[in-house]
Parts: structure tokens; sequence; C-alpha cells
């Protein structure tokens, strides 16, 4: 089952809106009427990587592995590597860096993956992209000290203060999967103190309850609501009873 | 069992609950208010609780579930 995550979610949303608003519709305003220019190198960039995908599936189903020297996400990275280097500065250029890197993650190029990270300033709007393919690659590797070393850096020099935020959130993150609590509750704890007008400060709040109070052997948080039925229910109505509490939607 | 849905809209939660006759209590979190309770940040999420309403365990995978079910049972 995919499992869906909310704040991805809402990233991935306001990630397309903003491409929405900056890019593929340049609302250009001439004599007073409203036109709207799509924009064509995201649609080339969007094009590579719809191609990347399909090539990888095919890939795949044919039985190539990941790592194999002919796998058609190399040779995708490679080209949206390229793509970026020679078309510098524009939204497309941000997709075609994360998705370049993204690429590499699937093929298990680390080493190629952190050379190429290594090449990006601080000031890149990417790293809001990236930051996430990082993470990825480091939960997929255990190896969380890569991430952390790149957001430190990113929390002391990035320009954006959204990035330094999100980099100084990343490193709680890391920090709490690596079980060192401390250093990811002083992470969390900067981020609120820091960042309170970014989203990352309310999730690094419930981060720090979640420390402090959601571990295996504490009380659950008792709630009473009314379910959909009309009845009124409370945790303190099931004591004596094993609870599944499912956190789930349609959507 | 008890569900809590984070759906914004009613309707298409009811509909699903009658469709698939799910019996257990479902709470609408519309507000998302339990959610927050339990720093849910994806769905699904299972939380696990003993019978003193103790978490048992917290983000269990759907195939674990069922052994820490039973765990909890025997005791």
């Amino acid at each position: 089952m995919r499992h869906r995550t909310l704040a991805r979610l809402f990233v991935r949303s306001g990630i397309s809106a903003c491409l929405l608003g900056t890019g593929l519709l340049l609302t250009l305003t001439v004599n007073g009427q409203k036109t709207q220019t799509p924009d064509k190198e995201m649609d080339r960039v969007q094009a590579m990587i719809s191609q990347a995908k399909t090539d990888a599936e095919k890939f795949s189903k044919s039985g190539g592995k990941p790592t194999d020297e002919n796998n058609p996400n190399l040779k995708w990275a490679a080209a949206l590597w390229q793509y970026r280097e020679t078309h510098p500065g524009t939204p497309a250029t941000v997709t075609a860096t994360s998705e370049a890197l993204r690429l590499l993650n699937r093929a298990d190029r680390l080493s190629d993956l952190q050379t190429k990270a290594d090449t990006l300033k601080p000031d890149d709007p990417a790293w809001k992209q990236v930051l996430y393919v990082l993470m990825s690659a480091a939960s997929k590797s255990k190896d969380y000290s890569y991430l952390i070393s790149k957001a430190e850096s990113l929390s002391q020099h990035a320009v954006d203060p959204e990035i330094k935020a999100q980099a100084r959130f990343f490193i709680g993150d890391a920090y709490w999967k690596t079980k060192d609590i401390d250093r990811a509750r002083k992470a969390f704890q900067a981020v609120v103190a820091e960042y309170s007008q970014t989203r990352f400060a309310e999730e690094a709040k419930g981060n720090l309850w979640e420390i402090e109070f959601l571990n295996p052997g504490q009380p659950a948080p008792s709630f009473e609501r009314t379910t959909l039925g009309g009845v009124p229910i409370s945790l303190a109505g099931f004591r004596g009873k094993v609870v599944v509490l499912k956190f789930w939607g349609t959507y | 069992m008890v569900g809590v849905s984070l759906d914004e809209e009613l309707k298409p939660l009811q509909e699903m609950v009658s469709a698939k006759g799910i019996s257990w209590p479902q709470i609408h979190d519309a507000d998302k208010s339990v959610a927050k309770l339990f720093n849910v940040k994806g769905t699904p999420t299972y939380y696990l609780l003993d019978r003193e309403s103790k978490i048992a365990a917290k983000d269990i995978p759907m195939k674990r579930l069922r052994g820490g079910i039973d765990d909890l049972l025997k005791k």
C-alpha cells in the first residue's frame, strides 16, 4: 500500500503551484489583457522525466537491476544534468536538477549523486527538492552523515530562510532516525525558535511533542469525539481493550 | 479498531464506510486535531494501544499489526 505523506503532498502541490505560477503559465499583462505563455522549457524537462520513467519501467520489467551499467536512469540523469548546466536559472533547471539526482539515487549511484550535489551553491533554489533526495538516499543506505553535513552547511549559508529552516528540520529528522534524540530535539527546537514563520516550525513542534509524549509505554493522548454514527467516543471508554487506531483517508 | 479519517469532506467518507460495510467506529477528523495529538504525518498510520491505553506501537506497518495485536491480547 502506498503511504501518503501529508507533508510531501503539500510540498509537491506547493512546488507545482509555484511552477505553474512562475513557469508553465507565465502570465503577461498586455494592454490590460492577460495572455498565458506556456513554459516550453518545463515541457521539455517534463518530457525527459516521463521518458525516463517509461524506460526505467521497461528496464526493470525485463529483469534489469538498479546497479546495472545500462540502467536507463543513468542515461537520463546525465541528460537532465546536462540540461541543468546548459540552461541555468529557470524553474525548469530546478526540476531537471532534482530529477537528475533522484534518478542517480534510484540507480544507487550515491557517490555520483554526492559529487553532483556538492557543485550546488548554497543559494541554489533546487535545494528545496534536493534535500528530499538526499534524505531518501540516506534512509535507503542508512547513512545520514552526508545529509547532515550538507544540511548543516545550508543552515548556515543558504540565502532563502525557507531552505535554512528546511535544512535545520532535516538535521533533526536525520538525528531522530539514528536515535540521537538529544541532537534531534535541539535541531527541532532551533526550527521552532528561529523559523517560526515557516511551515517547518509546525512540523518541528509536532515532532517535539512526539519525542516527549508518544513513545511506546506512554499513555496515549486522550480525546473525546463523536463517531459518524453520532455516538460519543473517548479513549477512556476503551480501557481493558486492545485498540488499533487507524488514521486513514478515502483520498 | 477505531478509524480516524482525515478526509476534508464528509460525503466520500460516509460513502466508503457504507459501501465497504466498515463496522468499527469512525471519527471524522476534518480539523486534524486527533491526528495532531498523535503527530500523524501521512495515511495510513496505525497506532496500537494496550489494555491500559498505553502506546504499544506507533507507525506500525500493516503486516506487523496482526502479530502485535495477538501479543497484546495474550497479556
